[in-house]
């Protein structure tokens, strides 16, 4: 009896730490690959789906190509058709490690944490190290952090006439609002 | 003194077209993206049907705007979940929605999610309650 107890109070912790997730369908990708005195190249995109595992520290984004809006249709079809080909790659996705996270550590202002990860875009994987700025507000995570990539690094050509209205690094950032995943 | 006026009225009309050829390609240049609303529907009909449909071909259905009528299963503050697992994001604030209320929406496949296993739309605006 007594063991049957323990059993259960271990399965129920057991469920209960599975439960430690935390989600958001919505988050906010933006990129700027602007040049100064060029027309603006930049976009967001308000639809990145991500789950961090508070236990762990792991965390897995989505970023969904089609979903990056910009203010000029045909920069848009351009990014989806000859640079990012999001018909065959309609995804990129980051999988990475929050390292030394505890949840513990949260609180109502920002903390930094290292992050270690893989991007893959367009099937190209390239690590990516950065540091994440978290808080915790009435159960909610936010989540911010920035980073550049380059187009070469994905295999992303640019023609020579546009080359100078594109910045040779791409500042990516985000700013995720995480809620308890139930 | 005919010659002349006839030239200047061929030279008007030239004029005319080139100003109109400029401010078409000025137009298609630098022309924002159209709306969902702007674009028409490559399906129209019941999300059950269109949960089908894209498991042979998602990706026929990639970045294609849609019209589908479900059962709103869950209420999220920037979007709803039809039928369980077609997640609809909305641009605006929702607004007079309830939980298993059918509704007609329009919105644009952005694909499948694998973390959450749901068929994702953004851009969405409702048809019909």
């Amino acid at each position: 009896m007594k063991n049957a107890i323990v059993i259960i109070i271990g399965l129920l912790m057991a469920l209960h730490l599975n439960a430690q997730k935390y989600f958001t369908r919505t988050g906010m990708t933006q990129f700027k690959a602007s040049e100064e005195a060029f027309e603006p190249v930049e976009a967001v995109n308000k639809s990145t789906t991500a789950i961090f595992n508070t236990n762990t520290g792991q965390v897995a984004a989505q970023v969904f190509i089609a979903a990056f809006q910009f203010d000029n249709a045909l920069m848009q079809e351009h990014f989806n058709e000859n640079y990012m080909d999001s018909h065959q790659y309609p995804k990129a996705i980051f999988k990475g490690i929050l390292e030394d996270f505890s949840k513990n550590k949260l609180t109502s202002d920002s903390s930094s944490f290292d992050l270690d990860g893989t991007l893959t875009i367009r099937g190209i994987e390239k690590e990516i190290h950065t540091k994440v700025y978290l808080k915790d507000e009435n159960n909610r995570l936010y989540v911010t952090t920035n980073f550049w990539v380059k187009p070469e690094d994905f295999d992303i050509k640019i023609p020579s006439i546009v080359r100078d209205k594109i910045a040779q690094q791409i500042q990516i950032s985000i700013a995720y609002e995480l809620i308890e995943k139930k | 003194m005919n010659l002349l006026k006839k030239n200047k009225s061929i030279v008007i009309v030239s004029l005319l077209f080139l100003g109109i050829g400029l401010w078409s390609a000025y137009r298609y240049v630098f022309a924002a993206p159209l709306t969902t609303n702007e674009i028409t529907a490559g399906y129209q009909g019941e999300a059950a049907d269109f949960k089908q449909l894209v498991q042979n071909d998602f990706d026929r259905w990639h970045n294609k705007v849609i019209q589908i009528k479900g059962t709103i299963t869950a209420i999220q503050e920037e979007g709803i979940l039809l039928n369980q697992d077609i997640y609809c994001q909305f641009d605006d604030k929702l607004i007079n929605v309830v939980e298993n209320e059918v509704i007609t929406l329009k919105g644009r496949v952005i694909g499948f999610d694998e973390l959450l296993e749901e068929i994702k739309l953004n851009q969405c605006i409702i048809i019909q309650k």
